[in-house]
């Protein structure tokens, strides 16, 4: 095994322990469905090869992202709402599949932000108030989508930008 | 072409609906029409009206579809004038999932569905599993869509998970300004209160949350930039 794969399972078998999702490398997914009997997930976004992958835990069951695939959502100054940001990890969903949002404000600017997440309900795509403050976590609908989790923030402090970094 | 024996606006009366059935005006109806003239074609066991977009800037009335399989098909209708690729930009459209476009509106669904409607409707598209590449969307559009996806997932938040919601109201004010009369208007604590302890990834969930669409977008708008 050379010394990036073990790097990899390395960094699937911590991500694991810690938050009970698996992380692989694609295009793993698109030509291995995990199961024959289950529609394989609808591909929402395009998927780098070599992007890092989170897999659904199963249907029903939160997974959580990981901080390896962590992306930074800004807040512009003036108050305005950032640009939406994408996540660095690709999620691999299933048919009732929940994902996790964990979100940090800046500390450094001490400006609190609300955030905003998408997932997908019934088909149809849609956004989910994550909450406001420093800091927060929360787990939305996700289904069986294939693509990367999206994030908004808003910046509560017109003379100040900030940014939330998430996973 | 066949039609509903009962109409979408007969079970809106049954509901919140009722208000903006009996005062739409001229672009909602032909929305509703388009619907109807739509969802009539699909095999549906059962189906949930959507009185608006409650995510978008661009008005909308719709209806979610579940077949007889348990597939969901959603059916939407958009006011002349709107550009699809845009409110199309997040939708899941690919795989087993097509997705058959007219001129203001779409049906998104399994194959076999939406090219029943293809057969039948006249000028709209071959189902295809691509979606058009997003146009750009204006800046005040984009604005009003990004309020929107602010409040109306506060208004949810606030019946799903009332701790972050009680949590955030003061920075949601501040984000928002007005946001916490919005939340008090009856309009939207009537179909607050209605839907707490109701499952929120349900279509019945999602049809009754529509209401506040209106009311949103209103105050999205008014806001200014």
């Amino acid at each position: 095994m050379s010394k990036s794969s073990l790097n990899k399972v390395a960094i699937a078998a911590a991500a694991v322990a810690l938050f009970g999702a698996v992380i692989t490398a694609a295009p793993a997914y698109a030509s291995s469905p995990p199961d024959e009997s289950t529609p394989p997930p609808v591909q929402v976004d395009e998927i780098a090869p070599g992007t890092p992958i989170i897999e659904s835990n199963g249907d029903g069951v939160v997974t959580r992202g990981v901080p390896g695939c962590a992306g930074v959502a800004y807040a512009p100054i003036g108050g305005g709402y950032g640009p939406v940001s994408s996540a660095t990890c690709a999620f691999i969903g299933s048919p009732r599949a929940i994902v996790g949002y964990t979100w940090t404000a800046n500390a450094a600017t001490g400006v609190p932000a609300c955030t905003t997440g998408l997932g997908y309900s019934n088909g149809s795509p849609s956004w989910y108030g994550l909450g406001c403050g420093m800091s927060g976590a929360k787990n939305v609908v996700w289904g069986n989508v294939a693509g990367y989790q999206q994030l908004k923030a808003f910046t509560q402090n017109v003379l100040r930008a900030t940014s939330v970094a998430w996973y | 072409m066949l039609r509903r024996s009962v109409s979408t606006c007969a079970v809106l009366a049954a509901s919140a609906f009722l208000a903006s059935c009996t005062t739409r005006d001229g672009a909602s109806d032909q929305m509703t029409q388009d619907v109807e003239t739509v969802a009539s074609e699909l095999d549906c066991a059962s189906y949930y009206p959507l009185m608006d977009d409650i995510y978008g800037a661009t008005e909308m009335r719709g209806e979610i579809c579940v077949t007889t399989s348990g597939d969901f098909v959603n059916v939407r209708a958009f006011p002349p004038g709107t550009n699809l690729s845009v409110v199309l930009e997040n939708w899941v459209i690919g795989g087993d999932i097509y997705l058959v476009t007219g001129s203001e509106w779409f049906v998104v669904g399994p194959r076999d569905q939406v090219e029943s409607v293809h057969e039948v409707v006249v000028d709209s598209s071959p189902p295809t599993s691509e979606k058009p590449p997003p146009a750009a969307e204006t800046t005040e559009n984009a604005r009003v869509t990004d309020c929107m996806q602010l409040v109306s997932s506060a208004v949810a938040m606030s019946i799903t998970d009332r701790d972050i919601f009680d949590e955030s109201l003061p920075q949601l004010e501040y984000t928002a300004p007005g946001f916490s009369e919005l939340i008090e208007r009856p309009s939207i604590r009537d179909v607050t209160e209605k839907l707490v302890g109701v499952d929120p990834s349900s279509p019945g969930f999602a049809s009754q949350l529509s209401v506040i669409g209106p009311d949103v977008r209103e105050f999205c708008r008014s806001a200014g930039g």
